[in-house]
């Protein structure tokens, strides 16, 4: 066989080149047009949780209704729906429970609440506990 | 005084935690994902129909009876176990059931209806997971009561057996029926 020559190594290095660039093409499985709608798409994707694995975001997800739910809200950011409205139609459907960053009402006051309380109590248990030994 | 801050209250404080832990696992429901769809029409759908898909069954369908929509797979272990219910429902209740078939693929799922019966009056092919996902729907089966104006009434998450049916579903679906039928129309 003859020997490889300096144009058609060349070459090949030129298509090697094409098919990586092919190959970050595929994996681009939004398209945006907008990248503001990319951003937020991305954004939602991480704080809507998967129903099915509960510990995952949507965008960390492989199952089935993740990527339908990621397809849902493609079409919504798409459609020009604002994160409120997105935000709006999940709740409705799957309640709260489905935003990763639960919004403080009534019901999640103690949730927020908590930390505070126990830092609180921390602090005037620790002074206590200095002041006497002091 | 100081017994108080380091027994008591300490006690008091675990004993909550306890009592919290407790009811989370002994009286936590299924179906504890909450739906606001309650009450609401039901999403407009236009579905192929599984078994005639020349026609599609749509959302206008359920409208001028109270009805059960039933969301299954072929693939759900559950559904399977939920079937010999829905066709004592239709043959012994005549209440009529309507279905959507989630993410399956068609031949498997008229196999499936011929070799187990079919109990529904339409089903609708759901290939994209779009209206399950309209309907709040996280996974099969779950099984919805309409009324006869389209409004969603109930929603069943899990598999639906006898007793849940008898007791629950059925006097709901009795209480609509009278809605129809004693309410100006």
């Amino acid at each position: 066989m003859k020997r490889l020559d300096c144009k058609q190594i060349l070459y090949f290095i030129l298509l090697l080149f094409c098919q990586t660039s092919l190959s970050i093409a595929q994996q681009d499985l939004y398209p945006f047009t907008s990248s503001l709608d990319r951003d937020r798409f991305q954004k939602l994707s991480y704080e809507v949780r998967c129903i099915t694995c509960q510990n995952q975001s949507l965008a960390e997800s492989s199952a089935p209704l993740a990527i339908d739910l990621r397809q849902k809200i493609y079409q919504m950011v798409k459609a020009g729906k604002s994160d409120q409205d997105i935000q709006h139609y999940l709740v409705k459907r799957y309640g709260e429970f489905i935003l990763l960053h639960p919004p403080v009402n009534k019901l999640t006051v103690f949730l927020w609440g908590c930390p505070l309380l126990l830092l609180g109590a921390a602090l005037i248990f620790s002074i206590r506990f200095f002041l006497k030994k002091a | 005084m100081k017994k108080l801050f380091t027994w008591i209250v300490p006690f008091f404080v675990l004993m909550g935690f306890f009592i919290m832990l407790g009811t989370e696992l002994f009286q936590h429901k299924q179906d504890a994902i909450s739906s606001q769809m309650l009450g609401e029409p039901l999403p407009v759908f236009h579905l192929t129909n599984l078994l005639q898909p020349q026609k599609e069954f749509t959302s206008r369908d359920l409208l001028g009876h109270v009805s059960l929509l039933n969301v299954w797979a072929t693939w759900c272990y559950a559904c399977q176990q939920e079937h010999e219910v829905l066709l004592d429902i239709k043959e012994n209740y005549h209440v009529p059931i309507y279905s959507i078939d989630y993410r399956d693929k068609t031949e498997v799922a008229r196999a499936w209806l011929i070799k187990l019966g079919n109990p529904y009056l339409a089903t609708g092919e759901d290939k994209t997971g779009e209206v399950a996902i309209d309907l709040g729907v996280y996974g099969t089966p779950e099984t919805f009561i309409i009324d006869a104006n389209g409004r969603i009434r109930y929603r069943h998450v899990g598999r639906l057996d006898q007793e849940t049916w008898e007791k629950v579903l059925w006097p709901l679906v009795q209480k609509y029926n009278k809605e129809v039928t004693g309410g100006p129309h």
